[in-house]
This record gives structure tokens, C-alpha cells and sequence, in this order.
């Protein structure tokens, strides 16, 4: 098979896998009018690199390991925003990476009518960063904890305890009767 | 409160327990109500959350795909492969074209303005039958010419000499020249 034509079948893969990047980028990038761009970026990203795709994760959770980074840096730029707006005196730093954690607005509510489902991504949104990516692949792709940790290059006893605390979190913000003491 | 280990028990909701660990969380759900009803919520908690997600729109207007910089010939792979060789073979004709206009019998460096007989020479070289109404004087004096040129030496002048070069100075025929050794 010539280069020619295996970067063709790679660029088909990146098609395939379009659709739920989108996905991906709609809940964890902190504005909708940067999800345009965050795609683009992780495609483009995805192809230049394409040589270092060895096979042995799927092209999904590959890109999406580049899309995670991609819009942490989108939403860097809105953190820093906030961060400079504060009127804590504590370190540039902290601010930020405190910033990072901090819960994303709303999605906007033309792209989810349905107020149930709407619920569902507005509180995985308000997740800290890392839960939020660890469960967005969890529910998008229906990924194995090993498959998320390779995509993360975290341990799978780490993806187990986050998507534990994620789940948790969600039942309590999304049925609050479910509470800890009702057990 | 906990009568399980909450972690294993959203693990094994997810399918991710081995045999053992999951043998072990059957044994208690099969005797514990409230630890069943938790791993029902996280269930149907997962489904929920998968259905919304699915629910996303993939784009919401048409997300422009980036130039991956693959080639893409605008004009068929035939026409041009045949342009391609239709200039290969234009140029080769003229480049044979420009070597067979050259004199054939050109050996040495042309230094300064060309001799009358280097081009009476060039002349003669292609056909050696002489013009039926040229006299013996002229006959002569052309095979001279042409003896002369077959016994002059080679000589690639360097660059760095050119300047200083200077031609050899023609030499009388003699009666050597009636018997050429060509």
C-alpha cells in the first residue's frame, strides 16, 4: 500500500470519527464557538501526527486523547479571564489551575431541547476537568476502563476511583432523594 | 452505612470486575436490597447519560474539515501522465535537434572571431565530392584545409587560460599534406 494511500485510509478514519468529536468537544470545551476551531485543531493534529498511531487504541479514543489537550488550552484562555478578574491576591497559578476545575456554563439550550438530557450534560460540565474527561469517554464511546486509561495515560485503578467519584457526583446533583444517608 | 465497597460495585454495574471480584458482588446483591438498588441507579444512571449524549448534535452547522495537504491532482492521472511525456519527448527532439546542428568535427575551443577555414573546414567535412565547377586550386585548398584540422592535436583549454589563449598558428602545406595520414 502506497503512503499515499494509507494516509487516505487514515483521513477516513478522522472522517468517521468526526461526529463524535464533536460530541466530545460540545461538553468539554468551556464556549460552543470554540468547538469549531478545537476540532479542526484536533483533526489537524491527529493527521501530523498520524505516524505515531501504532494501532493499538481505536482512532476515536486516539483523537480524543489530542482533543483533551486542545481544549484545555481553549479553556485556559477563559480561566485566564476569570483569573484576572479575581480579586484573590494568591498566585497567578493557583488561580488558574483552580480556574481549570471550575464548573462550565450551561450548554447552550438550542442544542439540547430535551431538558433531561440537557440536565445530564450540564452536570457533567460542572465536573472537576479530569472526572469530566474520564466520564465524557466513559459515556460517549462506551470505553473500557483500560481503554481509558490508555487514551489518558492514567492507571486503571486511577479511572476506576474518578469514575467513581464522577457517577457519584452525578447521582447526588441529579437525584438529590439518592442521597449518601439513604443507603 | 457501606455494606460493599461502593467503587467495586460501580464497577461491576460498568462490567470491569474479574470473575472473582464479580462471583463475590453477586454473593452480597443476591442478600443485600439497598446495595441492589444502588447498582440498579448507577445503571440506569450510565444509560441516561449515554442517551443524552447521543442526543448532542455532531455539528451544529457543517464543521469544516481541515486540509489534511494530501495531493490531489486537479486533472486526471492520464492526461497529465501523457503532458508529462509529451514534453519529455519535445524536449529530447530538441535537444538532438541542437546537437546535430553543431559541426560534427568541432574538437578544440573556438578562441576569438572563426577562421575562414575552420568554416571552409565545417563545409567540406559533411562531403568531400567537391562542386563540379570548383577548380583544382580550390579543390586543393579545401582537402588541405580538411588535412590540416584531422592532424591538429586536442587540446581542452582550462578555464583559468582562456583569457591568455592563443590560437596555433597555421602552418604552410607541404608536400606531407598530399598524403594524409587520415
Amino acid at each position: 500500500m502506497s503512503r499515499l494511500q494509507r494516509d487516505r485510509e487514515f483521513e477516513a478514519s478522522l472522517d468517521a470519527v468526526h461526529p463524535a468529536l464533536v460530541r466530545a468537544a460540545r461538553v468539554l470545551c468551556w464556549a460552543d464557538a470554540d468547538v469549531e476551531d478545537v476540532v479542526q485543531e484536533t483533526l489537524l493534529a491527529a493527521f501530523r501526527g498520524r505516524a505515531s498511531f501504532k494501532g493499538d487504541a481505536s482512532p476515536f479514543t486516539w483523537c480524543y486523547t489530542i482533543l483533551t489537550r486542545v481544549a484545555s488550552r481553549a479553556n485556559r484562555r477563559h480561566a485566564r479571564g476569570r483569573s484576572m478578574a479575581s480579586t484573590h491576591v494568591d498566585d497567578d497559578g493557583a488561580d488558574l489551575a483552580e480556574s481549570l476545575d471550575a464548573p462550565l456554563p450551561p450548554v447552550d439550550s438550542r442544542l439540547l431541547d430535551d431538558e433531561t438530557s440537557r440536565a445530564v450534560v450540564d452536570a457533567v460540565r460542572r465536573l472537576p476537568q479530569r472526572q469530566r474527561e474520564v466520564i465524557t469517554l466513559h459515556f460517549l464511546q462506551d470505553c473500557s476502563y483500560a481503554e481509558i486509561a490508555a487514551a489518558l495515560g492514567i492507571s486503571v485503578g486511577t479511572v476506576k476511583a474518578t469514575v467513581f467519584a464522577a457517577k457519584q457526583s452525578l447521582r447526588e446533583k441529579l437525584s438529590p432523594a439518592a442521597a449518601p444517608e439513604s443507603r | 452505612m457501606n455494606c460493599f465497597d461502593e467503587q467495586d460495585l460501580v464497577a461491576y454495574a460498568d462490567g470491569e470486575l474479574d470473575a472473582q471480584a464479580r462471583a463475590a458482588v453477586e454473593r452480597h446483591l443476591a442478600a443485600c436490597a439497598a446495595c441492589s438498588a444502588y447498582v440498579a441507579d448507577m445503571r440506569g444512571l450510565t444509560s441516561k447519560a449515554r442517551a443524552s449524549f447521543a442526543r448532542l448534535p455532531a455539528a451544529e452547522r457543517p464543521v469544516a474539515r481541515p486540509a489534511m495537504g494530501l495531493v490531489r491532482p486537479a486533472w486526471p492521472r492520464v492526461v497529465v501522465a501523457t503532458l508529462a511525456a509529451a514534453a519529455a519527448v519535445l524536449l529530447a527532439a530538441l535537444l538532438a535537434a541542437r546537437l546535430m546542428s553543431e559541426p560534427k568535427d568541432r574538437r578544440v575551443v573556438q578562441i576569438g572571431p572563426t577562421t575562414t577555414t575552420n568554416t571552409v573546414a565545417s563545409t567540406t567535412q559533411s562531403s568531400v565530392s567537391p562542386t563540379p565547377a570548383a577548380s583544382n586550386d580550390e579543390l586543393f585548398a579545401q582537402w588541405a584545409a580538411a588535412a590540416r584540422r584531422r592532424q591538429s592535436p586536442v587540446r581542452l583549454v582550462p578555464m583559468d587560460e582562456v583569457a591568455s589563449f592563443r590560437p596555433p598558428v597555421d602552418r604552410p602545406v607541404t608536400a606531407n599534406d598530399l598524403n594524409p595520414r587520415g
